[in-house]
C-alpha cells in the first residue's frame, strides 16, 4: 500500500459511519434507559457489552448513538466554518488591495484572542440549565462554528490570489461575467480540494472541542449521549476507592480512534493534493 | 517558512521604536475590545449575580446592587468601569466573594496558573524539538515513522482524557505523585505534562518539516563538505533556521494553553485561574469574568509580541527593511 495512513484512516471512518448509522439494530438498550438495579455493571455482565454506568445505561448503546451526535456536531459545525470562511477568504483575496489587507488585518487581530473563552461565556450565560435542550445544540453548533473559520479564510484567500490571476478568469470577466458570478462559477469551484481538505481537519478540531466543553459541563446536554460527555463523566467515576475503568477507557478509545480517522484521513488527502499546506494546532 | 511568519515579518519591517509601540498601542485597543465586548455580552446575558435560589428581600437586594454601581444606568457602568480599568488597573470587587478585590483574586491565583502554563509550554518545547530533530534528520527512517505515528495520537487524544489517564496510573496505581491540590512542585509534574504533550506533537511535526526543508540547502552541503560533524550541522547550522515556524506557532501555542489549563486546573483541584474563570462565568460574578478574559487576552498578546521578537532574533531578514 503506498498510504497506508489513508487507508487506516478511512477504514475506521468508515467502520464508526456504518455503526453510528445502523445503530438500532446494533444495540440491545435504548441509550437513555435507567435501570438503577444495574449500576456499574462491569463489561459483559447480563448482555451488556461494554458495562453500564451510574445510572445504569448500557454504555455501548450510548457510545453508539454517542457516535451520531459526535458527529453531527463536527459535520455541521465545521460547514458553518466553511461558509463564513470561504465566503471571507474569497471576497478579501478576490476585491485585493487595501479591502484586503483591512480583511486580513482583522483576521489577524482574532487570532491573539482567546476564542475558547467566548465560548465558554456564550454557553454559560446564554443557555442556562433552564434552556431547552435544542436551542443549546443549536447554540453549540453556531458558536462552534464560529470560531473555526479564520484559517480557512487564510487559506481560501490564498488560494483565490493565484487562481484570479489566471486565463479563465480573465476569460469569464472579458466575456462580461461580474465579480459574484466570477467567484461562484470559477473560483469557489476550483477551491473545493483545499476546501474539502482543511474540513475533513476541522471536524476532529470541532469534536475535541465540544468534548472540552462537556468535560466542563457546557456542551450537549442532557440526554443526548455525546463521546465528550460520556468522557466526562467517566473522569468524575474515577475514584481512589473504586475505579470503573470502562466509563472512561471505552469512551476514551471511541474519541481517539474516531480522531486519529479523521485526522489521518485529512492528512493523507492534503498530503495527496499539496505537501505544503500549512499545518494546523490543536486545541483553542 | 509558514506563510503566518512571512506575514508576520512583512507587518515588521519598520525598525524598532515605531514597531514596539505600534504593538502596545494593540495591546491597548485589545484591552479595549475584549473589556466591550465581554462587558456587554454578560449584561445583556439573562440572570445577576443576586438572582439567589432562595428569595432575598427586594431592599437587601437593592443594597447589594447599589453597593457594586448594578443601579446605575447601563452606559455609566461600562464607562465607571473603563475610567477604573484604564486609569488605575482597578478590576472592581468581586460579588462572589465579599470584601475581595478581583485584583486580589487574580493575585492569587495567578502564580499557579503561571507555573503550570509555563512548565507544559517548556516540557512542549523541549520534548518537541527534541522528537522534531531525531525524525527529521533521517526522513523516512524507523524514529520518523514512529515518531508521525506517536504525533498524530497526540493531537488525537482529549487533554482530559490524556489527564485522568496519568492520574489514575501515577496517582492512584503507582502512587508517586499528588492527584490533587497544590502542593509544591511534584503536583504540578502531571498537570504540566498533560498540558503540554499535545502541543508537543505539533511542534515536533513543524520541527521535523522545518529542519527536512533546511538541511536540502545548499550552505549545509557546504557545512558537509567542509567536513563538520553531523552533529554539528544538524544542531550548529540547520536548526535555527528550521525553527522558525516552530516560533511563529507559540503565539497560538500560548492560546491553547491557557485555555487548556482551564480544563486541567479542574481535573487536577489547582487554585488557579481557570477555576475562578469558570465558575465566575456560572456564578455571574461580573467583574471577576472580566478580569480573568482580559487578563488572558493581555498575556495573549504578550506571548504573540515575544513570538514576534525571538522570531526576528532568530531570522536577521525579516528584522532589515527590504
Amino acid at each position: 500500500m503506498r498510504r497506508p495512513g489513508l487507508v487506516l484512516g478511512a477504514a475506521l471512518l468508515g467502520g464508526i459511519t456504518a455503526l453510528s448509522l445502523a445503530a438500532p439494530l446494533v444495540t440491545r438498550y435504548p441509550y437513555a434507559a435507567q435501570d438503577l438495579t444495574r449500576q456499574y455493571l462491569p463489561p459483559g455482565t447480563e448482555g451488556h457489552l461494554l458495562g453500564t454506568d451510574l445510572e445504569g445505561r448500557d454504555l455501548f448503546s450510548r457510545l453508539v448513538y454517542g457516535s451520531r451526535v459526535s458527529l453531527l456536531v463536527g459535520v455541521v459545525a465545521t460547514l458553518v466554518s466553511l461558509v463564513i470562511g470561504v465566503t471571507y477568504g474569497a471576497i478579501s483575496g478576490y476585491v485585493g488591495g487595501r479591502v484586503d489587507a483591512v480583511l486580513m488585518r482583522f483576521v489577524d487581530v482574532m487570532y491573539s484572542l482567546p476564542f475558547l473563552f467566548l465560548v465558554i461565556l456564550v454557553m454559560t450565560l446564554f443557555l442556562g440549565p433552564k434552556a431547552s435542550p435544542a436551542r443549546r445544540v443549536a447554540a453549540l453548533l453556531v458558536v462552534l462554528g464560529a470560531v473555526q473559520w479564520l484559517t480557512m479564510a487564510r487559506i481560501v484567500r490564498g488560494q483565490v490570489l493565484t487562481l484570479k490571476t489566471r486565463g479563465f478568469v480573465e476569460a469569464a470577466r472579458a466575456l462580461g461575467a461580474g465579480p459574484v458570478r466570477i467567484l461562484a462559477r470559477h473560483i469557489v469551484p476550483n477551491l473545493l480540494g483545499v476546501v474539502v481538505v482543511y474540513a475533513t481537519l476541522t471536524v476532529p478540531r470541532v469534536i475535541l472541542q465540544e468534548a472540552f466543553l462537556s468535560f466542563l459541563g457546557l456542551g450537549i446536554p442532557e440526554p443526548y449521549p455525546s463521546w465528550g460527555r460520556l468522557a466526562a463523566d467517566g473522569v468524575r467515576a474515577i475514584t481512589p476507592v473504586e475505579s470503573h475503568w470502562w466509563l472512561i477507557v471505552f469512551p476514551a478509545g471511541a474519541i481517539t480512534l474516531a480522531l486519529l480517522g479523521l485526522n489521518l484521513v485529512g492528512e493523507g488527502l492534503r498530503d495527496l493534493l499539496d505537501p505544503r499546506l500549512e499545518r494546523r494546532s490543536p486545541g483553542g | 517558512m509558514s506563510e503566518e511568519a512571512r506575514d508576520r515579518g512583512g507587518e515588521r519591517r519598520g525598525r524598532g521604536a515605531p514597531f514596539v509601540l505600534r504593538r502596545l498601542l494593540g495591546l491597548l485597543l485589545t484591552i479595549f475590545v475584549i473589556a466591550t465586548l465581554s462587558f456587554f455580552l454578560l449584561r445583556i446575558a439573562p440572570g445577576g449575580p443576586f438572582d439567589e435560589e432562595r428569595a432575598v428581600e427586594a431592599s437587601v437586594r437593592r443594597a447589594q446592587e447599589r453597593k457594586y454601581g448594578l443601579d446605575r444606568p447601563l452606559g455609566e457602568q461600562y464607562l465607571r468601569y473603563l475610567r477604573a480599568l484604564f486609569l488605575h488597573g482597578d478590576l472592581g470587587p468581586s460579588s462572589r466573594y465579599p470584601g475581595m478585590t478581583v485584583n486580589e483574586l487574580i493575585a492569587e491565583s495567578l502564580p499557579p496558573s503561571l507555573a503550570l502554563g509555563g512548565l507544559a509550554l517548556g516540557l512542549a518545547l523541549v520534548l518537541g524539538i527534541g522528537a522534531g530533530v531525531a525524525a527529521g534528520t533521517r526522513p523516512g527512517g524507523p524514529a520518523d515513522r514512529a515518531i508521525l505515528l506517536l504525533t498524530v495520537f497526540g493531537v488525537s487524544v482529549p487533554n482530559f482524557v490524556l489527564g485522568a489517564g496519568l492520574l489514575w496510573v501515577f496517582g492512584l496505581w503507582l502512587r508517586v505523585l499528588p492527584v490533587a491540590g497544590l502542593t509544591g512542585f511534584s503536583s504540578l509534574v502531571l498537570p504540566a505534562v498533560t498540558l503540554g504533550l499535545p502541543f508537543a506533537a505539533v511542534i515536533a511535526r513543524l520541527a521535523r518539516a522545518g529542519l527536512v526543508e533546511t538541511l536540502q540547502e545548499d550552505y549545509i552541503r557546504t557545512a558537509r563538505a567542509k567536513g563538520l560533524r553531523e552533529r554539528r550541522v544538524v544542531w550548529g547550522h540547520a536548526l535555527r533556521p528550521a525553527l522558525l515556524p516552530v516560533v511563529s506557532f507559540l503565539g497560538p501555542a500560548a492560546a491553547g494553553i491557557l485555555t487548556g489549563s482551564v480544563v486541567i486546573e479542574r481535573i487536577f483541584a489547582l487554585p488557579g485561574l481557570g477555576t475562578h474563570f469558570v465558575n465566575s462565568a456560572l456564578n455571574r460574578d461580573y467583574s471577576l469574568v472580566m478580569g480573568t478574559v482580559l487578563l488572558y487576552s493581555v498575556l495573549l498578546v504578550l506571548l504573540n509580541f515575544l513570538s514576534d521578537l525571538a522570531l526576528g532574533i532568530l531570522d536577521p531578514r525579516i528584522r532589515r527593511p527590504r
